[in-house]
């Protein structure tokens, strides 16, 4: 791994574990479901996929989940985090990977939202033995107006993001005339 | 095999949606909405079990209607489903919780500490000590 991947990870590690971290210092949105969140940090992780590979990703996400939960005193959360986390985020990697022509951000988004919530649900059915059902549907309906939401965040994010910042950066660059790299900015200014 | 930039570029040309997206949406809020319509495959329950304020559990026939006094609120049953009135507690989502019948639904007074719980498949609940 290079210094500068090094460097790329810990900061969007960083930036995830804030958003964790100040979206547990907010109220639940509803009084009656404190597990329905908006997934700031996952936005962050979804982020990762495009900015470090999916390697970069994973590590951004154990770094979220296991510093999140011990900061916020909560070691137990990992027990349903860890599982739902990890495939959810799995699968978006997935459809990063093979169908970004296909699906937007907003779609991918949605579909690790469900994923997450439907992991999340199912051990936390093995682990209590009370059957969730019935909150699925909120969840389902939560799931996908926060996925469409980080959805939206990444898309802007990446939309604006100056080609510079990536560009130099990234693993395998490739050379293209209508990409202009920084040192070529830096000439023409 | 695409590398990391060419996708950063994909998504800078692309829309914030398109239509299989749209698809992914609706299969899910289509979801959200006929899962409950089906029942959840859950069956109606036989009893309530009331965990009170003093840690003890008493379950109660849901097939006869009733009134149960508890300290801070009373739970009424009524043909076959249980909800929450009198709640003595500031906030009272207990008593804003919709009622509950079928096994495994439960509505939780977090103020009182009193949890009441659908238990039992119908018809198959004994109750005991009512």
């Amino acid at each position: 791994m290079q210094t500068k991947q090094i460097a790329h990870t810990a900061l969007l590690s960083a930036a995830a574990l804030s958003m964790y971290a100040l979206e547990n210092a907010l109220p639940p949105l509803f009084a009656f479901a404190p597990g329905v969140r908006l997934g700031l940090s996952n936005a962050v992780c979804l982020l990762a996929i495009f900015l470090l590979g999916w390697d970069g990703a994973y590590l951004v996400f154990l770094v979220k989940s296991v510093l999140g939960a011990l900061l916020a005193g909560n070691p137990g959360a990992l027990l349903y985090a860890l599982p739902a986390g990890l495939l959810s985020l799995t699968v978006q990697i997935l459809l990063v990977k093979f169908l970004l022509n296909r699906l937007s951000l907003c779609g991918i988004s949605v579909i690790g939202a469900f994923v997450f919530n439907a992991v999340q649900l199912l051990v936390a059915r093995l682990v209590t033995g009370v059957p969730l059902l019935a909150v699925l549907p909120l969840y389902l309906l939560s799931g996908a107006a926060a996925g469409l939401f980080t959805g939206l965040v990444v898309y802007f994010i990446l939309r604006y993001l100056p080609r510079s910042v990536y560009l130099n950066s990234l693993k395998k660059p490739i050379k293209n005339k209508n990409m202009r790299t920084c040192a070529n900015e830096k000439e023409e200014s | 095999m695409k590398t990391d930039v060419e996708r950063i570029e994909t998504v800078k040309k692309g829309r914030p949606l398109k239509i299989p997206d749209l698809a992914a949406l609706l299969v899910i809020l289509a979801a959200a909405v006929l899962l409950p319509l089906a029942g959840l495959g859950q069956q109606a329950g036989a009893a309530v079990e009331i965990t009170g304020t003093d840690g003890e559990t008493r379950a109660y026939d849901l097939g006869t209607d009733a009134r149960i006094e508890l300290a801070g609120l009373t739970v009424v049953i009524e043909g076959g489903r249980a909800y929450v009135v009198g709640a003595a507690c500031p906030d009272k989502l207990c008593e804003a919780h919709p009622s509950i019948g079928r096994s495994g639904e439960s509505i939780v007074c977090l103020p009182q500490r009193i949890v009441i719980k659908i238990v039992g498949d119908g018809g198959q609940f004994i109750v005991s000590g009512a």
